[in-house]
Formats: C-alpha cells, sequence, structure tokens
C-alpha cells in the first residue's frame, strides 16, 4: 500500500500533463472541423509519391 | 432513368454526352459535363470513388458571376474583403457553397493546390468555410474563384459575425470545461471506487484521508472551472425569478462539493466527488450539443444576409462611376434601374417607379413613388427607372434592414423547444420542492443520512434528459435535411412540416422548371442536333431575349457576326453561312403544322442560306420529380395538393392532369393566392412552395414557405426554408423525416418524464446512492441523445437515393 503514497502524485503529475495537451490543442484548433480529418486519411492521393510505382495518377 | 455522371441527377435525355475517362458518359448540363471534364483534365478522377454524397448540378459560368467575379480585383473591394500583409500576401476567409461531402474538400484542395500564386488553401468541412492566402499580382482572386465555379462550387468572401464569434469562442470554453470535468471524473473514479468496494478498510483512515483529500484537489478545477457555466445561469435565473434546470443542478454540485470539502476537514462518512464531477461532465456534454445546434443555425442565417460586395452607379460630374455601397455617402445620387435593391436611404431625384417594400414592411403591394418621395433601403424597384439622391450613409442604412431580418429570425423560439422550456420550468420548481420535503422527513428519521438522500434525489430527478431531448432531435434533423439539399432558416420549420395538412405549389419554376427546354425538335437538315444547338447558340450568343438563354447552355459553333431584330429574331453570318433564327415570319416560312401540335410551346425557327432547316419547340418542362412527389404526398402522407398559377392558359390544368391533383386554380393574382391560403391556414397548417416574387404574398400566408433554388433573392430571404437539391422529389423525405423528428421527440420526453417519475420515490427512500443517481442521469440522457441520432442515419426514399 506504500506505492500508492508515489503512485498518486505521478497520476496528479500526469493529469496537469493531460491537461496542458488538452488546453494546447483546444486553443490550437485541433477540434475545429470533427469531419474531415476522418476521411482525408481514405483518399489514396499519395500513389505518385511511392517510390517504385508507376507515375499512373499524374496528368 | 439515367442518371447524371457529375451530380447524379435523374436525366430525361441525353443530350450531354461525352467521351472522358475511356467511357461515355452522359451529364444532366452543360455544366456538369464542364466540370467532369476538367475534374479528368486535372488527373483528379478518384473524386468520383471517394465522394459518398450527391452533388448539386454544377451551373455553367455566366456572365453576371463572371461580373460578380471580378469585382473582387477592385482594389477598394479587395481591401475591404481581405487583409494584405507586408510581403503582398493576401489573405482572405471565404464560405464556399455547394460542398456536400469530404471529397468536395479534397477536390478543392487539390485542384487549388495546382495553381501557381496560391501560398495555402485550407477548407472546413463541418462549415463550408475556407481561408485562403494568395498573391493578388501572380493570380488576380477572381482567376481563383471563377476555377472555383468551374468545379461547380460557389465561393463568397465572408467575414464571421460577432455573435458567431461569441459563440465560437464559448464553444472551445466549453470543450476544456468538458475536456477538464472528464479527466477529472476520471481520476476521481479511480479513487472512490477501493472505497466504495471496502478495499482501504484494513489499510486504515489514513489512506482514506489521503485519498479524499486527493479527491478534493481533483475536483476543485472541476467545480469552478468546468461547472461556473451552471452558478452563473442559476444566479440570472434567481434574479429574473425564472426558474431553469441550473438551479437544482447547481444546488446538487455546489451542495455536494461543500459537503464533502467539510467532510476531508473535519472528518465524516461519506464523500461525493466522484458524482459531482461525472454529473458536470454529462451536462457538459448537453451542452456542448446544444451550442453547436445554434452555431448551425446562425451560419445559415448568416449566409442568407451576407452583405456581398455590390456596386452602385453613382452619378458624378465627370460622369457615371462604379462604387461599392458601403463607401455612397450623404448627399451621393444613384441611378437605379428596375429590379435592383435600393441600397441606402434616399430621395427621388428624377423618374418614377413601382416599388414593393416588403422586407422592410411586410406589405406586398407594390408602392408607386415619384420625384420627392423617400425610398428605404432594402426595397426592390419592381418596374420603373431611378435616380435618388442618399439622405444617409450607406452603412447606417443597410444595417437596419439586414438586422431586422436577422433579429427576426433569431427572436423566435421554436415552439417545440419553448414548450420544453416550460415543461422543465415547472418540473424544476416540483422537484426543489420535494427535495426540501424529503430532506425535512428524513432529517426527522435519520438526520445522518438526509443529506445524502437529498442530493440522490436532486441529481437523479435532473431534468437534463428532458431538456436535451428535444434540441438534439432538430439539431440531428436539421443536418441530415441539410445534406438532402433543404435549409431551414427559421425555429419552427421541422415542426410545421409534421403537423402539415395541405401543400400548395406555385406552377413555373417549381412544379416545372421555369425555363425554356427543348420540347421537340423537328430538324430537316442533315445536321446533329449538337450542331444545330451549336449553332443557334452562336446566334444567340449577344441576346437577352428569354429563349436565347436555353441556346446560350450550349457550346457555340464558332463566333457569329449578327443583328437582332427586336421581337422576330437574329440574322447572322456564321461559318461563310448565312443564317436566321427567330419566328416563323422572320425566317420566312409559313406557319408549319407542328405549332399545332404543341400548342403549349413557343416554336424558334433556323434557316440556313434561306433554307428552313429546323424548329425548335421550346416549352417550360416538368421537373422529373414533380409527378411522384404529389403522388407520394397524396397516397403516402395523405396531404393534400393545391397548384395555384398566375397562368390564364390550360397549361396548368394539363399539368394537374398529369401530375394526378385534384385541384388546381389557374389565373391566381398574388392576392387571390394569399387569400386562397389564408382561408385554408385558419383550418390546418398549410405548407406553400414557391420560386417567384409574386409568390411572397401567398408564403406569408402559410405556416411554412419553402423556395426553391432559383427562386428570386428575395423570395429566399422570406421563406422559411430553401430547398437547394433542384429533383423537388427531396420534399417526400423531407416531410417523412420531419414527422419522424417529431415522434422521436415525443419518444425522448415520454421516456425522460417517465424515468424521473419512476427515479424520484426510489431516491427519496433512499435506495439510490449520488453516484448510482448520477450514473442513472447519465444513461438516461445518453439514450435520449442517441435515438435523436437515429435521425442523422434517415434512409431517403429509393426514387432519388441513387449515388447518395
Amino acid at each position: 500500500m506504500s506505492s500508492l503514497s508515489i503512485l498518486i502524485p505521478i497520476s496528479l503529475i500526469l493529469l496537469t500533463i493531460a491537461i496542458v495537451i488538452l488546453r494546447w490543442a483546444v486553443k490550437n484548433g485541433q477540434y475545429d472541423d470533427l469531419d474531415k480529418p476522418g476521411h482525408s486519411i481514405l483518399f489514396d492521393d499519395d500513389k505518385n509519391m511511392i517510390p517504385g510505382k508507376s507515375k499512373e495518377n499524374t496528368h | 432513368m439515367e442518371h447524371c455522371f457529375h451530380c447524379r441527377q435523374p436525366i430525361e435525355s441525353a443530350v450531354f454526352s461525352r467521351d472522358i475517362g475511356g467511357e461515355s458518359r452522359n451529364f444532366c448540363c452543360a455544366g456538369c459535363q464542364a466540370v467532369s471534364e476538367l475534374v479528368y483534365a486535372d488527373g483528379l478522377q478518384d473524386f468520383y470513388q471517394f465522394r459518398d454524397a450527391s452533388l448539386l448540378p454544377a451551373p455553367p459560368l455566366q456572365a453576371k458571376d463572371e461580373n460578380f467575379y471580378r469585382l473582387h480585383d477592385r482594389d477598394d473591394v479587395l481591401k475591404r474583403v481581405s487583409q494584405v500583409n507586408a510581403d503582398g500576401i493576401n489573405t482572405i476567409q471565404l464560405g464556399i457553397e455547394g460542398i456536400t461531402c469530404a471529397a468536395c474538400v479534397w477536390l478543392l484542395e487539390q485542384h487549388l493546390g495546382k495553381l501557381p500564386g496560391i501560398r495555402s488553401f485550407g477548407l472546413n468541412l463541418s462549415n463550408h468555410r475556407a481561408l485562403l492566402t494568395w498573391n493578388q499580382s501572380e493570380i488576380p482572386l477572381s482567376t481563383i474563384f471563377i476555377e472555383m465555379h468551374k468545379l461547380g462550387y460557389r465561393p463568397y468572401p465572408f467575414s464571421e459575425s460577432e455573435e458567431e464569434k461569441r459563440i465560437a469562442k464559448e464553444q472551445r470554453t466549453t470543450l476544456m470545461r468538458i475536456g477538464i470535468a472528464g479527466i477529472g471524473m476520471m481520476q476521481s473514479m479511480m479513487l472512490a471506487i477501493p472505497v466504495y468496494f471496502g478495499l482501504l478498510e484494513e489499510s486504515g483512515e489514513s489512506f482514506l484521508q489521503l485519498f479524499w483529500y486527493v479527491s478534493l484537489v481533483i475536483a476543485t478545477p472541476v467545480v469552478f472551472f468546468s461547472a461556473s457555466p451552471f452558478f452563473k445561469a442559476a444566479r440570472r435565473d434567481l434574479r429574473t425569478r425564472h426558474l431553469t434546470m441550473d438551479v437544482p443542478v447547481s444546488l446538487a454540485i455546489g451542495g455536494a462539493y461543500a459537503a464533502s470539502a467539510y467532510v476531508t476537514f473535519f472528518g465524516g462518512k461519506e464523500v461525493y466527488f466522484d458524482a459531482v464531477s461525472m454529473f458536470t461532465f454529462f451536462l457538459l456534454i448537453g451542452r456542448f450539443l446544444e451550442g453547436r445546434a445554434r452555431m448551425e443555425a446562425s451560419r445559415t442565417r448568416q449566409r442568407l444576409s451576407q452583405s456581398t460586395p455590390s456596386l452602385v452607379t453613382l452619378i458624378t460630374p465627370a460622369g457615371d462611376e462604379l462604387r461599392m455601397i458601403e463607401d455612397v455617402l450623404t448627399g451621393d445620387v444613384l441611378r437605379l434601374i428596375s429590379g435592383e435593391m435600393v441600397p441606402v436611404d434616399g430621395r427621388i431625384m428624377e423618374g418614377e417607379a413601382a416599388i414593393n417594400e416588403a422586407a422592410l414592411t411586410g406589405e406586398f403591394h407594390p408602392i408607386h413613388k415619384k420625384v420627392g418621395d423617400s425610398v428605404l433601403s432594402g426595397s426592390l424597384i419592381v418596374d420603373g427607372g431611378l435616380v435618388i439622391e442618399a439622405i444617409r450613409p450607406a452603412s447606417e442604412s443597410n444595417l437596419s434592414v439586414l438586422e431586422r431580418l436577422i433579429s427576426r429570425a433569431m427572436s423566435e423560439k421554436p415552439k417545440v423547444i419553448a414548450r420544453a422550456d416550460r415543461m422543465s420550468s415547472l418540473f424544476v420548481g416540483r422537484v426543489l420542492l420535494s427535495a426540501l420535503f424529503i430532506a425535512g422527513i428524513w432529517a426527522y428519521i435519520d438526520a445522518s443520512q438526509a443529506f445524502a438522500v437529498t442530493l440522490s434525489v436532486l441529481v437523479a430527478t435532473c431534468p437534463c434528459a428532458l431538456s436535451l431531448a428535444t434540441p438534439t432531435a432538430l439539431t440531428a434533423a436539421t443536418t441530415r435535411l441539410r445534406e438532402l439539399g433543404f435549409v431551414v432558416t427559421r425555429a419552427h420549420v421541422i415542426q410545421t412540416l409534421a403537423e402539415a395538412r395541405e401543400v400548395f405549389f406555385d406552377k413555373t419554376g417549381t412544379l416545372t422548371r421555369g425555363a425554356y427546354s427543348l420540347v421537340h425538335l423537328e430538324n430537316h437538315s442533315n445536321h446533329s442536333t449538337e450542331t444545330l444547338l451549336g449553332i443557334a447558340s452562336a446566334l444567340e450568343q449577344t441576346s437577352t431575349h428569354p429563349v436565347a438563354r436555353y441556346f446560350q447552355q450550349h457550346p457555340p459553333k464558332g463566333i457569329a457576326c449578327s443583328q437582332q431584330t427586336p421581337g422576330a429574331g437574329v440574322e447572322g453570318t456564321l461559318n461563310q453561312g448565312y443564317y436566321r433564327i427567330g419566328t416563323a415570319e422572320f425566317c420566312g416560312i409559313l406557319t408549319d403544322s407542328i405549332e399545332r401540335r404543341y400548342p403549349d410551346a413557343t416554336a424558334v425557327y433556323l434557316c440556313e442560306n434561306n433554307h428552313y432547316v429546323a424548329a425548335f419547340l421550346l416549352g417550360d418542362e416538368t421537373r422529373p420529380g414533380s409527378p411522384a412527389l404529389i403522388r407520394a404526398l397524396n397516397d403516402d402522407l395523405k396531404l393534400s395538393t393545391v397548384i395555384l398559377t398566375g397562368d390564364t392558359s390550360d397549361a396548368g390544368r394539363t399539368l394537374a392532369a398529369a401530375l394526378g391533383t385534384q385541384d388546381v386554380q389557374t389565373g391566381q393574382k398574388p392576392d387571390d393566392k394569399l387569400a386562397r391560403i389564408q382561408s385554408a391556414a385558419s383550418i390546418h397548417p398549410v405548407v406553400m412552395v414557391g420560386d417567384g416574387l409574386n409568390d411572397i404574398p401567398a408564403m406569408a400566408g402559410a405556416q411554412l414557405s419553402i423556395a426553391m433554388a432559383n427562386a428570386s433573392d428575395m423570395t429566399q430571404v422570406e421563406a422559411d426554408a430553401l430547398l437547394l437539391n433542384p429533383n423537388i422529389e427531396v420534399l417526400i423525405s423531407v416531410f417523412k423525416l420531419a414527422r419522424q423528428t417529431d415522434s422521436i421527440i415525443r419518444q425522448n420526453i415520454t421516456w425522460a418524464f417517465g424515468y424521473n417519475l419512476a427515479i424520484l420515490p426510489l431516491a427519496a427512500c433512499g435506495w439510490v446512492s449520488p453516484y448510482m443517481a448520477a450514473i442513472g442521469m447519465s444513461a438516461s440522457s445518453l439514450l435520449v441523445v442517441l435515438n435523436a441520432l437515429r435521425l442523422s442515419r434517415f434512409k431517403i426514399d429509393r426514387a432519388h437515393s441513387e449515388g447518395i
């Protein structure tokens, strides 16, 4: 049980870090558009950036 | 039925067909075809795989659009809509119309990324706004705008209203509050669970004390930062003597926190820090969702009242000069023509005109005004031309119109929400009284339990599920409707749609396309249809006759040297040939029997080197979706439908017969329409769907008015909702969705009330501990929200679901 006296302060430090990161993310506008980033990963528009593949997608 | 390859709207005849990407594709119009060609030319054809929503048809770039875009290259306009930094890089905020899914964003970002001179372009899919930075000396803004238009999107410069900025800032703070409450909730649960399960019992009092102190540290920011809006609102409520759920919420949070803190310092049996954090967390989520709904509503309003830069003609000693409306000062003299909106309050110096002041006064009859009379900004010149002197600068007069329109939209709280408010206000009063009563009884039975029981009662009966029931359902429905191309601009729309019993339609432009289209082509030559249309288009390029607008949509075959004879036609030379296009008389043709075969159509004849080659029969075509719409409204939804038309000919009756409605009124003047609607509206809720200025009075008389996408600006501003989707069939889904929303709201309210009534006696008997009460109320709220979210997955009718 004495380990708690170390673990509890550690959890409080992690808590503070989490809040600082959240604050940065909110201020930085990370939550402003909740729709686009979820889709953008699905667009295979990097074909011609993969080395060794033919540049079929260029014009 | 065929569907347009680009926008997926149903098409009847494949006039526009091209080999694109190795396959033959059909299009609904020249605009969609051009967009598709551009997309393939750019190597961005993946767009068609990525997209998961249908698009709006892309109107081809017309002179009026181009003029509007070119306007933005003027220094005075540019200075007003964008910011320039020291390196000559401009930044502008844009709103973009026509975006339906993530693939649109991708397409625009990819396409614009290829243009030189653009520094960055980022588009937000949630609110359809973009931030563009570019170098005006390398690429003019108008070119960028035109590129966007060519892809089928319409950009407009845009600045956030004060109200919106405030809501956006509030939303960010709320997000922060939710985060802290959430983290606090997890941490205090972690500390609370060992206590609840008695795991600390063998390790003694000192650990329990430590846990309490740590929980106090964690709960303090949750109460003082995250929960502060509730306290603020409760204070305001007490001052205005209007009970909302903020009062019991603040009592529960504040009381539980204070009591727990007291126990921590001076000893006692139990602390409630976990319940406090969890309660705050779930309440804030509800508040956040509500804020999103408000933001959405404010955006829609703004889009409609957005003052786009427009120029007015100023008469100066040096001649006529174009000037931005914002720069007009008192004493300036302006020239206004028929169809223009009066830009500033002024006095008439020359001319007379019929003026419609419906936007200002609601009076739709045009008023005749002459020299010396004053005109108000926002009124519309129906007929005639004027020279006016500004008696107030534009900034002062313009404001009043917009403000009036916006405030009218703001002042209405949806009736359903108002009802829920009233109910929860009553409910809150009862809860507070019963909590007091229960506290009294328990103090008598067992004083040590009294506080815990009262707290449970307050938390368990929190009416937040009740207050979430309506706004979440309305938000989900509004978002889904917007995806269908139906934009709600007034609060009461969804409810009225669900209650409506009778639907009135205007004929021209609503049930029909309202523009000339080809009914029949009589071809006496060996030219293809496309060639004939191309020749006609080349000849008619400079004409302003309504008929010419039909031909101008087609790509011209060369450049004609032509001359117009008003009321007859156009003659000219094109590719060494001599052509005449116009009436039979003008072309020297004896009236053909075809005019008798198509009595409702307008015949346009084409002669090549004095030989009769073709006759185009142009008519107002019924929208493809109209018959299905009328049938579904009558049969499935049991609504009665009426067609009102100003047309005196038989066309209205022919249409009604074709569509299968029983009721049609022809030769209706605006006040006849209004009278007819008012008499129906006094019996049951009615809906009016229209598009023209002459429909405005009728639309004002109906409980709900819907304007078509092609409606005049004025009609759109007046209407309660806009149908941007040209496929009128979507209205079937709109009605169905509204009815489903109504039933979901009822389910939600019934559930929330039922749950609260059921839990009250249990909590009063002391069988529900505060943390269980918090879980129960959260679960109840969650259920309500999930039920509302079913609406956002509402399946639309198969008939027009292709490609969505």
